[in-house]
């Protein structure tokens, strides 16, 4: 027994099988053949997903319709939302337009076909956190990712004896040195291993502006090979 | 170095399609030239014998294999590249790249199913994102195409989305 995924793929089933146009399908007809369907569900003890009732309710009450045509709207049905289809020529409007995306689905699936036969290197394996020319990529999940990283690395700090802190450090010459770093990881390194040697709290925070600033002035990238993944940094070629 | 061989300098080197805006920024040129020179570089790797190609693809350039290469680069791939989207995504997609911006019930109406799952399938993937509230009772986020759906069916942009013979 074929599986639809809602109610307009079972209506567009049965319409293909009857072999009528959209524009002529018989409500009757079209009705009877949705509700046997619905019935052999039943039959085999499988759950029928809500879409699939409420469209069973509306096609009975457009058959309905149809056959008492002086019937007028009852009080809640003034009410109803736009979603519900309250006449055959609405149930064939949105069918039609069903239709439309489904060949537009169909048209999106031979561009992505032909995509797949070309190669270019790199290619997106890796999540994009914050990377200079993809500012969409950048979003506001690349930025909380960075944070949770710097609040992991604060947290870890804390727990840490404490020293006195003496060294003052730039953030300009946190950047030379961070940029100096990763010349020597042509693959990215670790955000971790920029923060080794216990550095104080003053040296964390130098570090982390260093690296905003050095992927602001897109010096550098920074990415997750997957979820939760190690963030690693990665100097850019140009 | 001329501007020509510079620009197949820089797209061999990117990772991702380069605005020509981008490349006029690094290379120093007035885009202008640089998208005169791109159509020369394009025109030649079309033209000639070689298995890269010039892509217009995500508002950018880009350098790529030729699909007749398909075959044998596939094997250095990995697995993802097999992986294939869902109808359910593809039709969903389709609704968003046409009728942008859209909310949640837009996309119910016409589907007759409720897009939760699948949008976050796409949100997850960058396919689409948040582009605002639509002004009416509830605020319903309104949801739109990202360079990253233009990329990864190889369309230049937007103007570029299939145009089914059929209208709805």
């Amino acid at each position: 027994m074929p599986v639809f995924e809602g109610p307009f793929a079972l209506l567009f089933h049965l319409i293909e099988q009857a072999e009528v146009d959209i524009c002529n399908i018989q409500i009757a007809e079209i009705t009877a053949q949705y509700l046997a369907y619905l019935h052999e569900l039943r039959e085999l003890n499988l759950d029928v997903a809500v879409e699939f009732l409420v469209m069973a309710a509306t096609l009975l009450k457009l058959k309905s319709k149809k056959l008492l045509p002086g019937m007028k709207p009852s009080a809640d049905e003034a009410e109803e939302t736009a979603p519900l289809i309250s006449s055959e020529e609405e149930l064939v409007q949105r069918l039609l337009e069903y239709r439309y995306f489904q060949t537009v689905a169909k048209e999106l699936r031979l561009c992505e076909q032909e995509q797949k036969r070309v190669f270019v290197r790199s290619p997106g394996g890796k999540t994009m956190l914050v990377n200079p020319s993809a500012a969409e990529a950048a979003g506001a999940g690349g930025l909380s990712c960075l944070l949770s990283a710097f609040q992991q690395l604060l947290s870890r700090h804390e727990a840490l004896p404490r020293e006195v802190e003496t060294d003052e450090l730039s953030v300009s010459d946190k950047m030379k040195q961070v940029l100096k770093k990763l010349a020597g990881h042509r693959d990215g390194l670790d955000f971790r291993e920029l923060f080794l040697e216990r550095p104080s709290v003053t040296a964390i925070i130098v570090t982390f502006f260093a690296l905003l600033e050095l992927i602001r002035r897109r010096k550098i990238s920074v990415w997750q090979d997957r979820p939760f993944g190690l963030l690693i940094c990665k100097r850019n070629a140009f | 170095m001329d501007l020509k061989p510079l620009l197949e300098a820089v797209l061999f080197v990117a990772e991702e399609p380069l605005p020509a805006d981008k490349i006029a920024e690094i290379t120093g040129a007035a885009v202008r030239d640089v998208r005169f020179c791109l159509e020369i570089l394009q025109r030649e790797y079309q033209a000639s014998d070689r298995g890269l190609q010039v892509m217009n693809i995500a508002r950018g350039y880009q350098l790529a294999t030729k699909p007749e290469a398909a075959a044998t680069v596939e094997k250095l791939s990995r697995e993802e590249n097999r992986y294939t989207l869902s109808q359910a995504a593809l039709e969903t997609l389709g609704i968003i790249a046409w009728r942008q911006p859209v909310t949640r019930v837009d996309i119910e109406v016409i589907r007759g199913v409720k897009p939760d799952g699948v949008l976050d399938t796409l949100l997850k993937r960058r396919f689409i994102r948040v582009v605002g509230r639509k002004d009416v009772p509830g605020r319903p986020i309104l949801y739109g195409t990202t360079r990253e759906f233009l990329r990864y069916f190889g369309l230049k942009d937007l103007s570029e989305l299939p145009a089914p013979a059929t209208k709805g």
